[in-house]
């Protein structure tokens, strides 16, 4: 026989074999546990084996007996699997049941119910139907096993009345083996009565009495159980009619959607015809499957649900005293979009001869020609159109009657009134007619002058003003003279629409003193005081001509003279004239012929006696010297020259005194045109016309004036009311005042600077940016320090643990940052590299546009970085942070700003301050100057030193950034190679960070910035040294009390006093360590050093003979004697930002020239781009 | 809702101001480039009506009324004289002085019965409407762009980004001397109705707020804000801020930019409170009546891109009427 089976086999397996109620074989088990250690023949066995099963099933109707081959199977399977049949099982077993569960035959087949009972206990959800199913149909009705199951089925489920039931029910039926069946129950009753029945327990009868439906309206008496009522309930229709509203949606199986195991099910009428599933039982719960077309499809949880994109996990310790809600990162990720500034910067900022830039409105009248067009001359243009037309009228009027005319005048008073409305819209034609009128009345009549003046002293000013000025200069000044009211209007009405009303009125005067015109020209009179006047005035225009370039009181009384002399002759000088000019009918060959036109043409005609004169004074103008006061008395100033002259000639003679006189009115507003510099003098000299305003002053004008010039600026004398504050002003104007009135001083003196921060109109404590914790320590020092040496140090003396990274918390951990490492040592302080933890807030502070007018000022908040530098200063002092930020504010958006370090945050305390500032990652130009000379750098060359065209290049932004800081006042005073750091930026918006993909960037230099040359330069730093010239007298020098070194400019080491100097030295040195690889030395000139004579200096080192000399010497030249080079500078004096400029832009030609040769400028800088990048 | 007409007028080149006299809050001074002074009825009739127009002989870059009775006004402009008008007569007074560049702002004060004057030459004249004559006359380190002046204080805002706070009972010295915290030109400054600060724009689409007061509180409540910016394709087009204007009751303002764009904001809230269609061109001037039920808004070509044509053909004047709670700021209800 077979050898016995090793238990140990199923020993080991026995957690994965399922009990079978009938037990296994251990043989069968035996073969099937080590068959299934050889999986991949077990599988193969296995489906071949299930094949020929399958195949059996399928005749298994042809055979005498059906559920044999069932039987077989389902052995074989729980023999095999015996880990469990699974789902071949449970179909196997659901097959064979339900297959033969309306076959009378099996109904009693205890085979067959044996299946029925395996797929009950195994696989059934819901057993108690099952059992009510079988009981239904009948199978196992007269079964004992049946009944036995069932019953202790529900027992086991506490149903024990039920269980009773089942018995005696089985028992009732004589269901076999009946004896077994009374001993189970007999058993039963035992148990029973040891543990009696909960009351609680179901009541119900086991198997469900099958009763008529309510409202069932079949006919067939037949009973039907509930399930069959529940379920055909909703498909026949049976739902209350009469119900509007289903309260509860009932489930009806769709008409004619049967289920296949009830396939007779509404002819039956009732349940229990099938069992299945509880899922299917359940169907109710599942949609039924639709068509698609037509179908809304609900998308999860609607439109993409709003969620924060990531959260970011935050220490909460630092978010503790955080008031920004948002998290950071979410804010910075906003992109900012590109803008573009609608207004022609380039316009605006167009720095023409002035300082400042242009608003709109200046640009509109320069690009119509209107802005340097000097209203006077407009009007005196059209006064001279005037006077030609007059003189043509007068040739015309000659032709009349001269009694006449003389009877018109007197009589056409009230033709005049009427006229004038009619007149008044054409302005030419206004002219034209006044002046017919006016030449008549000159020429033909001398009665009428007596009458004119009158009526001229009557009209005040209305009528002093007139004046035909031929010279632009003279026409200036005269014109601003008569200031008063009316002026403009009355006598130079001809620029365009002028104003009528003031002609009317003009008229009004006329008919009211009775002056008596030609009837057609009614407007007249004031032509006619024009032409009265002129005459003077044409002298006038010959001084005033001679002003233009200069004019001093000798021109005056020469003139004067001339004038007197020439006067006389005038009046029939001219007429003569205008005779002659009559008969030719020409008026522009009248201009060419007329006397006082002579005047006019400015140089090439003036008189010769004048020219020597104008030079030898040309440095003083006059129209300031004629002085400024009288304005109060502008209305008058001719008055008492005129009252007192009946007599036209005698008028004349008086004039030129009257008129100079008459020029101190003109002056406050000459004197700006002339410029602020000689404000000083022109005031004293002002004082001096003042004082005699008569013939005499002129003359003495004459001798004193060179002395007057230099006394009077030092002591200004308070003569007049006026003078002393508009001195104060003057010396105030242009700066912010000089809060240190020292003539010399030391710059850096820290209780200096205290006064001029305390001084400020604005306080520097209310910076943005400016945190102000002085009065408590911060004592952060220590611990950083502690850090920085633990990083840094080596060999023993590194500690084996480094200290976290110390974090600055600041406001109350409202700005936050964490040291990184030390990046430089300035000359006062330690600089570090940090993160800015609160980085990305700004932005988005700054992306709220017009829904938040909440913006901080935009100065002192441009973006922030996440890396920035933290220089702490001890001792502190606000000087750098208040220098630094003036820097910006004065420089604004001009370009050199790019070239100020920004500071962004400054937080003060009692014994340590942290200056927040912009980091840059490349470097300092000492850096690049030592990598260009260390053999191992990828950036060192040959000759061991930069390229000449990266010096010039860098030279450029240099000077660019100091011309820029001295113009507005401010020196650097620490400028030197290790002040200066790279600013090598992407240019770009789709460049990398690190430079590539710069298509954007041109080849070809751009002096001006563009094609991305203004995102490469230089960034100066260390601020801390800087002076605000505006804080001190014009001609200040500063002393310097530190021991100085050759780093430091001549004029320190030699203990002169210097200001400028400073920054022209420091420019040398940075550019002389990038050209030479070394640091600077000078030497004075030999041969040069004449006592007495300012020492020359220049440079040691020797040009390569391949170098741009020129160009090189001419600048150290300059930086290295800016004294002698300030010549042409504004005011004479330092800063010689002119002569910068020029040789800057000397040095940017040569770049735009040479940019593209070999390398090229931008392949040597892309080089260094790299090369700083590797060093790092 | 507001309503928003356009006054009929002959005016032949850009606007330069629009001023609401002090007694009649319908009667508007225009100035403008055409060389002209007017005074407008916006209200009369259906679109206005021009009452007075006197002819200058230069254009004109600002006028202000003189005095409460609005019979009188002042006037500068290329000719770079200060005029001074008799509206009741409809004619030129008298010069009050004379600059030596254009006078580009004229405005003044009530409390001080002064009329300043600011031009190009970097001088600010002070005049007496009384005596018609100049009485001081200040030099200032750069051109003057835009003067505004409120109780006692005179707001001077130049050219390098520098504006100066006088008082103007002592000109001596500048009360304060401030940079503008604005980092392009400062276009157009304009004092708060309640004196304690001013308003400032750019020509770079910024208006800053700031404060008299020189304590840190006060300068700590300085901000600035961007407005009139339009997006183009994918840039913003950044807009000078060309006007700007407080609402003389609630002290909320509104500000006209190159975008011709309108906005009302509530300075103390920070917030704006309203942004009006587009006018046809860039807005060159506004002012608010005394009342404060109307804003007159001028549009026309700003000259800022530097393009121009001549004559410019769209010189429009549009009036606005406030709703009743339109201009309030949100914390007054």
């Amino acid at each position: 026989m077979a050898e016995p089976v090793q238990l140990s086999i199923i020993e080991a397996q026995k957690e994965n074999i399922v009990a079978l109620p009938g037990g296994r074989s251990a043989r069968a088990l035996a073969q099937s546990i080590l068959a299934s250690e050889d999986t991949e023949t077990q599988n193969l066995e296995h489906a071949a084996a299930r094949e020929a099963f399958e195949n059996e099933l399928k005749t298994a109707d042809e055979l005498d007996d059906p559920l044999d081959p069932y039987l077989r199977y389902v052995k074989w399977i729980q023999e095999v699997y015996t880990s469990g049949g699974g789902r071949l099982l449970e179909r196997t077993l659901y097959r064979a049941t339900h297959k033969f569960e309306d076959s009378p035959e099996f109904k009693n087949d205890a085979r067959y119910l044996k299946l029925w009972m395996t797929w009950i206990q195994t696989y059934s959800d819901a057993p108690r139907e099952s059992f009510a199913f079988l009981a239904r149909k009948g199978i196992g009705a007269g079964l004992a096993l049946y009944y036995e199951e069932f019953a202790a089925y529900l027992e086991s489920q506490g149903r024990k009345a039920q269980a009773e039931e089942i018995y005696e029910m089985g028992i009732q039926r004589n269901a076999r083996p009946v004896e077994r069946l009374r001993r189970k129950y007999d058993e039963f009753v035992a148990r029973l009565a040891a543990n009696p029945p909960d009351a609680n327990e179901p009541s119900s009868p086991a198997v469900p009495i099958v009763r008529a439906a309510l409202g069932e309206r079949k006919t067939d008496v037949e009973p039907r159980d509930p399930q069959a009522a529940v379920q055909g309930f909703g498909a026949e229709g049976q739902a209350p009619p009469q119900k509007k509203k289903n309260k509860m949606m009932i489930f009806s199986d769709a008409p004619g959607a049967t289920s296949s195991a009830l396939p007779e099910q509404s002819d039956r009428g009732g349940g229990w015809d099938s069992i299945t599933t509880l899922a299917d039982r359940k169907k109710e719960n599942v949609d039924a499957p639709r068509p698609w077309a037509g179908e809304i499809l609900k998308q999860e949880g609607g439109p993409a649900p709003k969620k924060e994109k990531l959260q970011i996990f935050r220490d909460p310790a630092a978010l503790q005293n955080q008031s920004q809600p948002q998290p950071a990162l979410t804010a910075s990720g906003k992109p900012k979009r590109p803008e573009r500034v609608f207004a022609a910067l380039e316009l605006v900022y167009h720095y023409g001869e002035s300082q400042d830039e242009c608003d709109f409105d200046e640009l509109r009248a320069r690009s119509r020609g209107l802005l340097n067009v000097d209203w006077n001359e407009m009007r005196r243009e059209e006064e001279k159109r005037r006077q030609r037309q007059k003189q043509l009228d007068r040739d015309r009027a000659k032709a009349q009657q001269e009694d006449e005319i003389m009877m018109d005048m007197l009589g056409s008073r009230h033709a005049v009134v009427e006229k004038e409305p009619v007149e008044v819209p054409d302005e030419n034609a206004k002219f034209v007619t006044k002046s017919t009128v006016v030449t008549l009345a000159l020429t033909t009549s001398p009665k009428a002058k007596p009458k004119k003046l009158k009526k001229s002293m009557g009209m005040q000013f209305s009528t002093e003003p007139t004046m035909t000025m031929h010279t632009r200069a003279a026409n200036d000044e005269i014109y601003s003279i008569f200031n008063q009211p009316f002026i403009a209007q009355d006598d130079f009405a001809s620029s365009g629409k002028n104003g009528e009303s003031s002609d009317e009125e003009d008229d009004e005067d006329d008919t009211e003193q009775t002056n008596t015109m030609f009837s057609q020209g009614g407007r007249s009179t004031a032509g006619q005081e024009n032409e009265e006047e002129e005459q003077p005035d044409m002298l006038k225009g010959a001084f005033t001509d001679d002003e233009d370039t200069g004019f001093t009181a000798v021109d005056v009384d020469m003139l004067r003279q001339k004038g007197a002399a020439g006067d006389e002759n005038m009046p029939t000088d001219e007429l003569e004239h205008l005779q002659l000019g009559g008969e030719e009918g020409e008026p522009d060959e009248y201009m060419e012929e007329e006397p006082h036109t002579v005047y006019n043409q400015r140089g090439s005609r003036q008189l010769p006696f004048m020219t020597p004169i104008v030079e030898q004074t040309e440095s003083l103008p006059p129209s300031t010297i004629r002085g400024r006061g009288r304005r109060k008395s502008t209305t008058t100033p001719c008055k008492p020259g005129r009252t007192g002259s009946e007599e036209p000639l005698i008028d004349f003679r008086a004039s030129p005194i009257q008129e100079v006189s008459v020029h101190h009115d003109i002056l406050p507003d000459n004197d700006v045109q002339m410029g602020g510099m000689d404000e000083k003098e022109n005031m004293s000299l002002e004082k001096q016309t003042r004082s005699k305003p008569t013939e005499n002053s002129l003359i003495s004008f004459e001798d004193l004036e060179p002395k007057d010039k230099e006394k009077e600026i030092k002591k200004p004398s308070a003569s007049n009311a006026l003078q002393p504050k508009k001195q104060a002003l003057t010396s105030k104007s242009g700066s912010t005042g000089s809060t240190i009135d020292d003539a010399q001083c030391n710059p850096m003196d820290p209780i200096l600077r205290e006064v001029i921060l305390s001084k400020l109109s604005q306080p520097v404590t209310t910076f943005k940016g400016f945190y102000d914790n002085s009065s408590q320590p911060s004592k952060r020092t220590d611990g950083i320090r502690k850090y920085i040496r633990a990083i840094t140090a080596t060999g023993k003396d590194a500690p084996k643990v480094i200290p976290s990274q110390p974090v600055i918390g600041l406001e109350n951990g409202e700005i936050s940052y964490t040291i990184r490492k030390e990046i430089g040592k300035g000359a006062f302080a330690p600089v570090y590299l940090v993160e800015n933890n609160m980085a990305g807030m700004y932005d988005a502070e700054d992306g709220e546009e017009e829904e938040d007018a909440a913006e901080s000022a935009t100065i002192g908040t441009s973006k922030r970085c996440e890396l920035e530098a933290i220089k702490m200063e001890i001792p502190v002092s606000t000087w750098e942070f208040y220098i630094t930020r003036l820097s910006h504010q004065r420089l604004g958006n001009h370009r050199a700003t790019q070239s100020m370090v920004n500071v962004h945050e400054f937080h003060l305390f009692k014994d340590e301050a942290f200056l927040v500032l912009d980091y840059f990652a490349q470097g300092t130009l000492l850096d690049l100057v030592n990598a260009t000379a260390s053999p191992n750098n990828s950036l060192h060359t040959q000759s061991g030193t930069m390229e000449e065209i990266l010096v010039m290049f860098f030279t450029v932004e240099l000077l660019r950034a100091v011309e820029a800081l001295h113009e507005k006042g401010l020196l650097h005073g620490d400028l030197k190679a290790d002040n200066c750091l790279l600013r090598l930026q992407p240019v770009g918006a789709n460049a990398g960070k690190d430079g590539s993909n710069d298509a954007e960037w041109s080849s070809a230099y751009d002096p001006h910035g563009g094609s991305g040359w203004d995102k490469k330069g230089l960034v100066l730093i260390d601020f801390g040294r800087g002076v605000d010239m505006r804080n001190f007298r014009k001609d200040v020098g500063f002393l310097a009390d530190w021991k100085t070194d050759k780093q430091d400019c001549p004029e320190m080491r030699e203990m002169r006093p210097w200001t400028y100097q400073i920054d022209y030295y420091g420019v040398a040195a940075v550019v002389h360590s990038m050209l030479f690889g070394k640091y600077i030395e000078t030497t004075t000139v030999t041969g040069d050093n004449a006592p007495g004579r300012p020492k020359k200096y220049k440079i040691v080192s020797g040009m390569k003979r391949y170098w741009q000399g020129d160009i090189w010497s001419e600048m150290f030249d300059m930086l290295l004697n800016p004294g002698m080079f300030v010549e042409g500078e504004e005011g004479g004096a330092m800063p010689i930002t002119k002569g910068m400029k020029r040789i800057r832009m000397k040095m940017e030609e040569w770049l735009v020239a040479n940019c593209e040769r070999g390398v090229g400028l931008k392949g040597w800088l892309r080089k260094v781009e790299d090369g700083v990048k590797r060093r790092k | 809702m507001s309503n928003n007409f356009e006054v009929a007028t002959t005016i032949s080149d850009a606007i330069s101001s629009v001023n609401y006299s002090p007694a009649h809050s319908t009667n508007l001074l225009v100035s403008s480039w055409d060389q002209t002074l007017r005074l407008i009825d916006t209200h009369a009739g259906t679109s206005g009506r021009e009452l007075l127009q006197i002819d200058s002989q230069a254009p004109l870059l600002d006028a202000c009324f003189v005095g409460e009775d609005g019979k009188s006004a002042a006037a500068g402009g290329l000719d770079q004289g200060v005029k001074f008008f008799d509206l009741n007569r409809g004619q030129l007074t008298s010069t009050l002085s004379s600059h030596t560049s254009a006078v580009k702002s004229i405005c003044y004060n009530t409390d001080l019965s002064t009329i300043i004057s600011g031009s190009w030459d970097r001088t600010i004249h002070l005049h007496s409407p009384q005596s018609q004559t100049l009485t001081s006359s200040h030099t200032l380190p750069h051109k003057i762009f835009s003067l505004s002046t409120i109780q006692t204080k005179l707001v001077v805002a130049m050219a390098s980004r520098s504006i100066y706070i006088y008082d103007l009972r002592n000109m001596s010295e500048p009360f304060q001397r401030r940079e503008s915290s604005l980092k392009f030109m400062t276009r157009t400054v304009r004092c708060m109705p309640n004196g304690e600060g001013y308003a400032s724009s750019s020509i770079e689409g910024r208006v800053a707020v700031e404060f008299f007061d020189p304590s840190k509180e006060s300068q700590s409540r300085k901000y600035a804000f961007k407005c009139h910016r339009q997006p183009e394709d994918d840039v913003d087009v950044v807009y000078p801020v060309n006007a700007l204007a407080f609402h003389p009751l609630y002290g909320t303002f509104a500000s006209g930019g190159g975008d011709g764009v309108v906005a009302l904001w509530d300075g103390v809230a920070k917030r704006r409170l309203r942004q009006y269609p587009k006018y046809p061109a860039s807005i060159a001037a506004m002012g608010f009546s005394t009342d404060g039920k109307h804003l007159a808004i001028a549009s026309c070509n700003g000259f800022e891109d530097g393009k121009e044509t001549v004559p410019n053909p769209e010189n429009r004047l549009f009036v606005r009427e406030m709703g009743e709670n339109e201009a309030k700021p949100k914390s007054m209800g």
